[in-house]
């Protein structure tokens, strides 16, 4: 008798719950990525501020090791002095290190479903357009959290740590709000935008270069229009509302309380950067479909 | 008008209601369905007692459209459709969760394994992890995979792609599997060898299969039921073998005397005749003719019957007779 005569058999146990299949995808997609060994060293390259600072930390509060090495302490107080804008800077810094993950990570993340048609696949499963995609975008956000929300919020509590003051995350809650906050405000639109480019092509190329011209593009028309303008016609920094980089420019400093560069309401940014994720919402929705439909 | 009797749809309908009720794997009530503004599935009514049941058609005729309708992927524009007694728009997590899909489309997840690959799909249906491994390795033995479960999907032959898709498509032990065109692209001996494994499930397994194709030979190899569509309308649906036999008869017969006269008496009584070299005759009968029209004639014309036999129609001739009906039909409408 042929092996697999003998081998299946009716299945008598019980089935999970279909609301953990989105974790399941997200599960897969962040492995996937992960057996990569270049996608291992851009990890670990976009994690080097972050052991930098890790080391600045320790030594702002263990100035005496500095003795050690011939220096001293006095003279490197205030270089490795600590404030609030510390984190802004640092945030921002890694948000040079999310552009280079989401595209990584979120441009093939569709894309690659639809080439080789895997997005019938999954939804032949009892799972919905919805878990497909929260476990997709999941795998983005995962990377996107890992290179800066997490280690601008473990910089707080290392803060606390070496300092042995516990009572500097109490009496700081507002910055890990604000930290957590902000991270969004890059994290979120990021990916929204990755995830719609990479449900309208079947490339990763094509993917990464549409996302690179959305975002640069329209940046560059602001700058030359910007330079263009005459200021009595109309204040032009209302073209920067055109131009995601320049949102996300002006929508920084506001939530950490520094000087915002354009001279226009953050809440018009706040209005357009929400449209953006809502028009990214409506391109996924119409394109992770089981059925290609050809009108 | 040559083909199937006028009564043949309804005939099937009265048929199936005995053999419906609780056990029917789908019923579908008067559905329409339109892609953008062609419409595909026009007022279509069947119903299927579980077993295997081949879905016929040409290229277009919308037999994929109904099984992703099945699926809830597509929302139908009107009617009522059931697939294993619930509602796929409703419900269609559920429906999905018994059944088993292998799409058309040469479609697999990069990058993965075999058995990973056929896991994960298992741990998408609801498989715990490890009965989900479990049960890929075993999958991948009963589709003839075992040797290279552990190669990358990618590197699989198109045979291989094949039945990795219907081991997807088994591994959470669905009580229904929706297989569109199984055997595209495979060489005889693959075709062969899935056809045979299609058996074996529907036959040794108890799961029901709607089997979709262009191929004759494939649904009436595997299938027990066969809805035709055609341009989007029902052709015929039925018990394969009462279709065959539902079919105009035709007999063949030899004769003593002289042929040719009574050839032409035959056809003066409009029938279709068709000589063969080795002096027999086929004749094809008309609607609620008996035999006794043959004898008569025979006899009329001073010819002995010598041997008379009913020859049984091939699903290509009940196929190829629903379509011409259909297309009669549709004239019919049109003018």
């Amino acid at each position: 008798m042929p092996v697999y005569r003998q081998t299946y058999s009716h299945y008598e146990g019980s089935y999970l719950p279909r609301s953990l299949a989105w974790t399941l995808i997200a599960r897969r997609g962040i492995l996937h990525a992960w057996r990569k060994k270049w996608f291992r060293f851009v990890l670990i390259a976009c994690l080097f501020p972050f052991l930098v600072m890790v080391m600045r930390f320790y030594l702002a509060a263990n100035l005496d090791v500095l003795n050690y090495f011939g220096f001293d302490p006095g003279s490197v107080r205030d270089i490795l002095d600590i404030d609030i804008t510390f984190y802004y800077r640092f945030l921002i810094m890694q948000s040079f290190a999310c552009f280079i993950m989401v595209i990584l990570t979120g441009s093939d993340l569709i894309a690659s479903d639809r080439r080789t048609k895997a997005l019938t696949l999954y939804l032949s499963k009892p799972i919905t357009r919805l878990d497909y995609l929260f476990g997709k975008a999941s795998i983005a956000l995962f990377f996107l959290y890992l290179v800066q929300m997490i280690p601008c919020l473990t910089l707080v509590f290392l803060y606390a740590f070496f300092n042995e003051d516990w009572g500097y995350i109490t009496g700081n809650i507002q910055l890990i709000f604000r930290i957590i906050l902000l991270s969004h405000i890059y994290i979120v639109p990021l990916t929204a935008l990755i995830l719609a480019i990479s449900s309208m092509t079947r490339s990763r190329v094509t993917a990464t270069v549409m996302f690179c011209v959305v975002f640069f593009v329209p940046e560059t028309f602001v700058n030359i229009l910007r330079a263009l303008m005459d200021e009595s016609w109309m204040n032009p920094d209302y073209f920067t509302l055109f131009s995601l980089g320049r949102i996300l420019e002006q929508l920084s400093p506001i939530i950490f309380k520094q000087e915002a560069p354009f001279d226009v309401h953050w809440i018009w940014y706040a209005l357009v950067l929400s449209v953006i994720v809502g028009l990214c919402g409506l391109i996924l929705n119409k394109q992770i479909r089981a059925v290609d439909v050809v009108k | 008008m040559n083909g199937f009797p006028n009564t043949y749809k309804s005939i099937n309908h009265s048929l199936f209601q005995n053999l419906m009720d609780s056990t029917s794997i789908f019923q579908i009530d008067h559905l329409i369905v339109n892609l953008g503004r062609k419409t595909i599935l026009r007022d279509i009514s069947a119903e299927m007692p579980q077993g295997a049941v081949g879905l016929l058609g040409p290229n277009g005729a919308g037999k994929s459209t109904l099984l992703k309708t099945m699926m809830g992927f597509l929302k139908p524009d009107k009617g009522q459709i059931k697939v294993l007694g619930r509602d796929p728009r409703r419900e269609g997590a559920q429906v999905r969760q018994r059944i088993g899909y292998m799409p058309e489309e040469d479609t697999y997840m990069p990058g993965m394994t075999a058995v990973e690959f056929v896991s994960y799909c298992g741990m998408l249906c609801g498989l715990p992890r490890n009965e989900a491994m479990l049960r890929a390795h075993q999958a991948l033995h009963y589709c003839g995979l075992g040797e290279a479960r552990y190669r990358t999907v990618d590197t699989y032959s198109t045979g291989m792609r094949q039945r990795i898709k219907l081991a997807q498509a088994l591994v959470h032990d669905p009580d229904l599997l929706f297989l569109d065109e199984p055997t595209n692209g495979l060489d005889p001996q693959g075709r062969k060898s899935m056809l045979d494994l299609i058996q074996e499930i529907t036959r040794q397994k108890n799961i029901s299969v709607i089997l979709s194709s262009h191929l004759l030979h494939d649904v009436e190899t595997v299938c027990d039921y066969v809805l035709v569509l055609f341009q989007g309308s029902v052709a015929a649906s039925g018990r394969i073998q009462d279709l065959k036999q539902m079919a105009q008869s035709s007999y063949i017969i030899r004769i003593k005397g002289d042929m040719e006269t009574f050839i032409d008496a035959l056809r003066e009584q409009g029938l279709e005749c068709q000589p063969s070299r080795d002096s027999r005759i086929q004749v094809r009968m008309k609607e609620k003719l008996g035999t006794d029209v043959i004898f008569r004639i025979a006899h009329e014309s001073g010819a002995q019957i010598r041997h008379m036999a009913k020859e049984e129609m091939t699903l290509k001739e009940v196929f190829a007779s629903a379509i011409q009906q259909s297309n009669g039909d549709a004239a019919a409408s049109e003018g």
